[in-house]
């Protein structure tokens, strides 16, 4: 089930979700977290790090508040919001399975979380369970944990935008993203914008471009046009040169790409 | 050779490798074996000139994660001899690279230290502290002579006399830093590396492990680019020991900051030019002396400063001197060449000042001077293959409007208030002449298609792309039919030789030629009882293979292919004579000189008050003999625009004056020009076609020469401003304080 189906309605709580059925209230459940990130590679478990979040929450759908109870979550609806339907349903935040019962619903979430040092990543469209280490970045896990090696690296400090991918749509240096800080954020990476056989529009404008030397850069390129795209279909020139400026490219290649991604603005026809 | 020519030189072709790019699945070192490796992060000497007492690695070896560690004593390639700051003296594989730099940071060394020199000008005085590089000092001369330089100064109505530089020093910057991923298998090392030159990596590694060539698997397919730092063996050595050491294998993808300390740097170089000429503006003597700073590796790159003032203009005197200097900082190598950008910067320099004062302006004064395609090589007496730098000189003019737009010095401001400049440069280097033993390998399948192995990586725009260009062309075939085999591999390919000195396209190119026409001949030979013709009267062409005076007698490649009794292989190797056509009267094949040619030319805006720069106008014209991947061509070509701005006014990395350290170990602090920094809209390649004798299909080299006329920016800025800035990059602080200067 996609990301997407989720709505974050809670301000201020990212990690806590729940969803509304068609006259189904469902209740979500934070992360009882008491072990989630953990300081070890998958082959030698060495220590545990605590974090804050140790008790699971239950959200109200309509308004947000976080209750510590299932039963003072359906206490405060019964007062707040008469007339709305009872709770019959249980849905993950984190995966999308439901779940009828709430013992089961429980138990499923505690399994989830006993898994020391486990996070979600959802990567085109996919989630994936990553065993990270809370000082690893989004790019290095990305690459060596995922194999996804089309995000590049040449600085580990943001400057050069090699690694960019979209993060909930917006062009991010994945190098100077935590991996736990992306836990169900949707991630868009270079692989998964021809995820379907045919390429993305702005990878066929590259193509036909030839905006390329040695390639190391361009699929970080590629992310910060889309993210521009997505954002402004109609970018001008100077959108374009701002939007790309985060990304370096040593071969010095750069009029072909900004023409490349021109060529996918709907403004191109005004130029 | 053909002259019709179906598949060079169409800008409809794309690169073959560029789909693969733009998915992200074209592979780079670092993309290999992901989830199973260590990484390294190395210690650097926290001294610029010392001996290395002890180093005590235990703390590091104790660190959780930890899982190999090296130093100077088990790794070849470290030594206790430290020359400049930040130098390794111990490397750590771990189980990420935090862990490693971590205990990197853990490695405790005791050091004997010395006296360190970083100035080169400080260098070269008495009693300066010996860098230890050279022997008992820390500079040497070379010098050569052409005519009578004296009795040239002699002839000379005016002469400058010009001391220039020093240019910057900066290292490459590479996107992707020099990164090797390695593993062993019994007592065989399997390397994955980004590299310009595979074979003699793979070679010089062997050598530092004391390994027979047949034990070391080296394959190279993306390389995040090489402009020179990547022809070597250091990184992979480090992966190579301790991979063997942890018996995993080991990544070591040098950090940012370890890219720019240790791996090689662009030099700085200073000029002294006595250059005369005749009251009509012809050149008579020319005395120079170029100053080139080793640094602490020593290497004398600077013999070659002297190339564009020798190659460029017709000069019947010249005393041409060298010096190359060795100081305490992080070592040099080549960048997209071996001295030619900053000394043509310096050189074209004094050619600007002699034109004004010869009262002729800076075209004007080029086109007199300049070497005609008909004349020899002014010391070897050999004919040059070919020559378009008139060309390039005037589709550049005409390009940049240079007739309407050149003014005095200082002498024109736009509505806007901001000065008005407009500059050229302009040369000839001994690039792309490089007869290496290079080898080419052409498989043809029985569909009818061919794959080619190219013994070299990816290092830059597309030359295998323009190997299967002049495969298809030589064999006949459509381009598509033509692709990349497994490349960069040592293990399948033919030795292909470096990727450097502007010789892939001529010269690994001509030993594909040679690899098609091998495998032609066996192709005709099997097409001749088909087609009931001897092979000698057989053409291909399009997708064709044919009776030569009657082209409706034809097979396809397929119909030929599919019956093959054996399995056709084409070999090449080398640049051979028979690619030779006749040069200006000399027979084919006799010798001659191949030169790489380039001109530039850019207009700009200079801000007084703040001294800033924009470019108006950029264009670049390069002599390419023949464009074979035209849409590569012209790639390279504007990527040298970026790269001279880059030169011109960015590039530069700073040393702590006192500690040798360096202080912009980033690109934070490294600048490096982004799209907001240039329009690019305003950027311009040229290419100059001048069907070179010797190049397969008449094509030059085209790498160097693209990047290496950064010095028409500084002409620019003196049109603008009445001041020379010889020491880039050209800050707005520098053009600020020149202005301050009566």
């Amino acid at each position: 089930m996609r990301e997407d189906r989720t709505a974050d309605k809670a301000p201020g709580i990212s990690r806590r979700k729940f969803i509304t059925g068609t006259g189904v209230v469902i209740g979500g459940l934070a992360a009882g977290a008491g072990s989630l990130f953990s300081s070890c590679s998958p082959a030698d478990v060495t220590r545990t790090i605590t974090l804050a979040t140790t008790k699971p929450q239950f959200i109200c759908p309509y308004d947000g508040k976080a209750f510590d109870s299932f039963e003072e979550l359906t206490a405060y609806i019964a007062l707040e919001y008469p007339g709305l339907q009872p709770v019959d349903r249980y849905v993950s935040p984190y995966d999308g399975r439901e779940f009828a019962a709430l013992d089961e619903f429980r138990s499923y979430l505690d399994n989830l979380f006993s898994r020391a040092g486990f996070v979600r990543l959802n990567v085109n469209g996919t989630y994936h369970e990553v065993h990270v280490k809370a000082g690893w970045s989004l790019a290095f896990v990305l690459r060596e944990k995922l194999g996804l090696t089309g995000t590049k690296t040449g600085c580990n400090r943001g400057s050069c935008g090699s690694c960019t991918v979209l993060v909930e749509g917006l062009a991010v240096c994945s190098c100077l993203m935590l991996a736990i800080e992306a836990e169900n954020k949707s991630i868009v990476t270079i692989e998964g914008l021809s995820g379907s056989g045919a390429l993305h529009p702005v990878q066929q404008a590259f193509v036909d471009n030839d905006a390329s030397q040695c390639g190391y850069c361009v699929p970080g390129f590629i992310m910060a046009a889309v993210a521009l795209l997505d954002r402004k279909p109609a970018a001008s020139i100077d959108d374009i040169r701002e939007a790309l400026s985060g990304n370096l490219c040593i071969c010095g290649n750069t009029k072909k790409m900004v023409q490349a991604v021109l060529a996918c603005s709907q403004e191109a026809d005004n130029e | 050779m053909n002259e019709e020519l179906s598949v060079i030189g169409n800008p409809a072709h794309h690169d073959k490798q560029i789909v693969d790019i733009v998915t992200g699945s074209l592979d780079y070192a670092a993309d290999n074996l992901p989830g199973k490796k260590l990484f390294v992060r190395t210690a650097g000497a926290r001294q610029a000139h010392a001996r290395v007492k002890s180093v005590d690695v235990s703390k590091a070896v104790a660190l959780d994660g930890v899982k190999a560690v090296c130093t100077y004593v088990d790794c070849p390639v470290f030594s206790d001899t430290i020359l400049y700051h930040g130098q390794e003296v111990a490397a750590v594989a771990a189980v990420d690279e935090e862990t490693a730099a971590r205990a990197a940071g853990l490695v405790e060394v005791e050091y004997i230290a010395s006296p360190a020199v970083f100035d080169p000008d400080e260098a070269m005085q008495p009693g300066a502290p010996l860098v230890g590089t050279f022997a008992d000092t820390n500079f040497y001369f070379r010098e050569e002579y052409r005519g009578d330089i004296d009795e040239g100064l002699r002839q000379a109505d005016i002469v400058v006399d010009a001391t220039l530089g020093w240019t910057n020093y900066f290292q490459h910057g590479t996107i992707e830093t020099c990164t090797a991923v390695c593993y062993w298998v019994g007592e065989h090392l399997y390397v994955r590396t980004g590299s310009q030159n595979p074979f003699n990596q793979r070679a010089l590694i062997a050598s530092a492990l004391e390994m027979p060539l047949n034990r070391v698997h080296l394959v190279s397919h993306g390389t995040g680019v090489g402009h020179g730092d990547k022809h070597f063996r250091d990184w992979a050595v480090v992966a190579a020991v301790l991979s063997r050491k942890a018996a995993r294998p080991v990544q070591y993808a040098m950090s940012r900051a370890e890219n720019f300390i240790n791996r090689t740097h662009q030099f700085p170089m200073k000029a002294h030019l006595r250059i005369g000429a005749t009251s009509e503006g012809l050149m008579t003597a020319i005395d120079s002396t170029f100053y080139g700073d080793a640094c602490s590796n020593g290497w004398p790159l600077v013999v070659e400063a002297n190339d564009p003032l020798k190659f460029t203009y017709y000069c019947p005197n010249g005393s041409f001197k060298n010096c190359t200097i060795a100081t305490n900082k992080p070592k040099i190598g080549y960048w997209r060449c071996i001295a030619h950008p900053p000394a043509t910067y310096l050189s074209e320099i004094a050619i600007d000042m002699l034109a004004e004062k010869t009262g002729l302006d800076p075209l004007e004064f080029r086109l007199k001077n300049i070497v005609t395609p008909d004349m020899p090589d002014q010391d070897s007496g050999l004919p040059l293959s070919s020559n378009g730098l008139r060309d390039c000189l005037e589709k550049l003019a005409e390009a940049i409007g240079w007739d309407e737009k050149w003014h005095q010095p200082a002498a024109f401001k736009l509505p806007d208030g901001r000065l008005h400049g407009i500059g050229i440069c302009a040369h000839i280097d001994p690039h792309g002449t490089m007869a290496l033993p290079v080898g080419a390998i052409v498989n043809i399948n029985r569909d009818g298609s061919a794959f080619i192995n190219d013994g070299i990586s990816r290092a830059g725009g597309g030359t295998n792309t323009a190997h299967c260009h002049i495969v298809a062309e030589t064999l006949g075939m459509k381009y598509d039919d033509v692709m990349v085999g497994d490349w960069g591999n040592t293990d399948v390919c033919a030795d292909g030789g470096m990727q450097g000195g502007s010789t892939r396209t001529i010269t690994a190119g001509a030993a594909f030629y040679m690899a098609s026409l091998d495998a032609r001949d066996q192709l005709f030979e099997l097409a001749a009882g088909m087609l009931g013709v001897p092979p000698e009267l057989i053409e291909a062409r399009d997708g064709r293979i044919f009776q030569a005076d009657n082209p409706s007698n034809f097979k396809t490649h397929l119909e030929v292919c599919y019956r093959m009794p054996y399995p056709i292989v084409g070999r090449g190797y080398t640049w051979d004579k028979k690619l030779q056509r006749q040069v200006h009267g000399y027979e084919a094949g006799s010798p001659c000189e191949v030169r790489g040619v380039s001109a530039a030319g850019c207009e700009i805006a200079v801000d007084s008050e703040t001294g800033q720069v924009e470019i108006l106008r950029f264009c670049n014209a390069v002599d390419a003999g023949r464009a074979i991947f035209w849409k590569g061509c012209q790639n390279q070509i504007e990527g040298g625009i970026e790269l001279m701005i880059g030169q011109a006014f960015y590039y530069e990395q700073i040393l702590d004056p006192v500690s040798g350290a360096t202080l912009n170990a980033s690109y934070l602090d490294h600048k490096f020009p982004t799209t907001l920094d240039f329009d690019c809209r305003r950027h311009e390649a040229i290419i100059v076609e001048s069907d070179d004798a010797c190049g397969p299909y008449g094509c030059k080299g085209i790498g160097e020469p693209c990047v290496s006329n950064f010095g028409a920016l500084a002409n620019a800025v003196y049109n603008a401003t009445g001041k020379w800035i010889h020491n880039p990059p050209i800050t707005p602080a520098k053009i600020l304080a020149s202005l301050e200067q009566a």
